[in-house]
């Protein structure tokens, strides 16, 4: 039994999305978190400012590994398995939460929608192989 | 990881905490015990353990580059020319493939027995495994008790093998923050991916 065409279709255009918002939207929150990190460290001193870092290091990292993973299989789809397709998933959702949080909002319902594009793309693949 | 069991066997049994399974003769059971079995299939999707695909057809160093869950054309496509022919034959890769899908959920609470290695390899990821017979990575020599080991009760039980598509819902929401909390993980299947795409 073949992928449904559909299922194929929503996981492009999530992924176009993906790519689209999240090199305007990253980049955005980049300069965003360095400006806090300036301040944070004005305010607190370097601590304030290393914590603050990290953890936006670490939202902006998984952000750009999902845009990087979908600029990659855009073109391939066939090519993403299925433990792939659950891996990104999952990161999808996480980067998809920290936006929304964040009040980046284009960028936290693209990583939502490839975030459920990947999940029934899995579901779809493991329908398929019986 | 399949602990391979020597010494008194019977005395460990009993004294273990609930959940584990226990591959072996039956006459070493002591307690309470779920004797588990499970229904005729075959399939080509699943996540079967390196160390099913090595009983199975000995490829299990080859298994261990997957990630669950895989298919049969994934295996075939990490495994060399000679061991392929095998592999796509293999009933016995197809029974482990099915079995790896069975739902641990409702086993969390019990001792089992099982009398199919299959079964003990497809519940091993989910909790302590034990055997007599099969050589797993670590060798343990149980000590005895004081009292002899209660006699064995056997209660017959069948597993519930999930759907592929249950098996992805499950995958996906069980342990949902592990991958991020092991960055090894994330840094192979990166590795992995620039591979692949």
């Amino acid at each position: 039994m073949a992928v449904k065409k559909s299922v194929v279709e929503l996981l492009k255009f999530a992924m176009a999305l993906e790519v689209a918002f999240g090199v305007v939207s990253l980049f955005w929150a980049l300069a965003l978190s360095v400006a806090v990190v300036y301040l944070l460290t004005y305010l607190f001193g370097p601590i304030g400012g290393a914590v603050f870092a990290a953890l936006s290091a670490a939202y902006i990292a998984v952000g750009y590994s999902t845009v990087f993973f979908a600029y990659r299989a855009i073109k391939r789809p066939e090519l993403v398995k299925p433990s792939t397709a659950i891996f990104w998933s999952r990161a999808a959702l996480i980067a998809a939460a920290v936006s929304a949080l964040s009040a980046n909002l284009l960028y936290a319902a693209s990583s939502a929608l490839l975030a459920l594009a990947l999940y029934l793309y899995a579901k779809e693949l493991a329908k398929s192989s019986t | 990881m399949i602990v391979e069991l020597g010494g008194c066997v019977s005395s460990f049994l009993s004294a273990a905490r609930p959940p584990l399974v226990f591959y072996g003769p039956s006459n070493l059971l002591a307690g309470r015990f779920l004797h588990l079995h499970a229904g005729e299939g075959l399939s080509e999707f699943g996540a079967p353990t390196p160390e099913a695909v090595e009983y199975c057809i000995g490829a299990g160093r080859y298994a261990e580059k997957l990630d669950p869950p895989y298919t049969l054309k994934e295996l075939l496509a990490v495994l060399p020319e000679v061991l392929r022919e095998k592999a796509k034959n293999s009933v016995c890769l197809r029974r482990a493939f099915y079995l790896s899908r069975v739902d641990p959920r409702p086993l969390r609470r019990a001792k089992i027995y099982v009398d199919d290695p299959l079964l003990l390899f497809a519940l091993e990821p989910y909790m302590p495994a034990y055997a007599v017979g099969i050589s797993g990575g670590k060798r343990r020599n149980a000590k005895c008790g004081a009292d002899p080991p209660p006699p064995p009760q056997l209660a017959e039980a069948e597993a519930r093998v999930m759907t592929p598509e249950e098996f992805v819902d499950f995958l996906y929401t069980h342990d949902i923050f592990k991958p991020l909390l092991n960055p090894l993980l994330v840094l192979k299947l990166l590795w992995r991916l620039r591979r692949v795409l």
